[in-house]
């Protein structure tokens, strides 16, 4: 049986703690092991900045629609935007380099949603009357 | 925003550094800048714990990495301490948990810098 849930909120910085709590009530209404939604809420804190960050460039009044499914075997959180589109391909993998000094700071974000998230995918619908991106991430569980 | 912060009675070149809650991106500035002031006003041994921390973001990694740069340069060091085991599974897959000085306890990492 699938269960979804939705919300929307404006791309305020401080908003991120609203999806959190949204996201950590219903899997803890779901039973979801506690482990699991601590991955879970890191990845889609990862996924909530970069749509603020970068498709949003930091505008607080946009848009961002969250779809959070819970299914037997999986639970799949997508992210919607009407911002710029990322291409998660002009990202680099960081470089783990041993002299903190000359660690560079980019990536780690999208680095943390793949390692803790099962499937990162990101889709783009691009109409002459809609722009929409979304970033689905797919944990795998057992219930 | 203030953080919560104490001077231990015995140890008063430390300063014992509490953060609480998500370390998301909105936090992670706030917590950014309140360290650069405690360091700037030449508090140069800090301790953070970060046993209220729920979680830490990419944002709160790029902190600890900052802050840890500021330190040396003014000759100073960073402990870690009270990491919860997701924080330190975040810190070990970004190779950053042998980069830290971490402790299980206040007291461990005071005697370090003793």
């Amino acid at each position: 049986m699938t269960k979804v849930y939705n919300l929307k909120v404006k791309s305020d910085i401080k908003n991120l703690k609203v999806i959190g709590n949204f996201i950590e009530e219903v899997l803890k209404k779901e039973n979801i092991n506690k482990d699991i939604i601590d991955e879970i809420l890191i990845s889609a804190d990862e996924a909530a900045t970069n749509i603020i960050m970068h498709s949003y460039k930091k505008r607080p009044d946009e848009i961002i629609k969250l779809k959070l499914s819970v299914e037997d075997d999986k639970i799949i959180l997508s992210f919607f935007d009407t911002g710029e589109t990322f291409d998660p391909s002009k990202v680099k993998t960081p470089e783990f380099v041993k002299d903190i000094t000359k660690r560079e700071m980019g990536g780690l974000g999208i680095f943390l949603m793949k390692k803790f998230m099962d499937e990162v995918t990101y889709y783009f619908k691009n109409t002459d009357s809609r722009k929409e991106n979304e970033v689905r991430m797919i944990k795998y569980i057992k219930k | 925003m203030a953080l919560e912060t104490k001077i231990p009675e015995n140890q008063k070149d430390v300063t014992i550094v509490y953060l609480k809650g998500r370390m998301d991106v909105h936090y992670s500035s706030e917590v950014e800048n309140e360290l650069n002031k405690i360091i700037d006003s030449g508090r140069k041994k800090l301790i953070i714990s970060l046993e209220d921390v729920e979680y830490l973001s990419s944002s709160g990694l790029r902190v600890f990495i900052a802050i840890t740069r500021k330190l040396q340069d003014v000759g100073g060091h960073l402990k870690l301490v009270k990491l919860n085991e997701t924080t330190k599974k975040i810190f070990r897959i970004v190779e950053l948990l042998d980069m830290f000085d971490i402790y299980e306890n206040e007291e461990d990492a005071l005697k370090s810098f003793a």
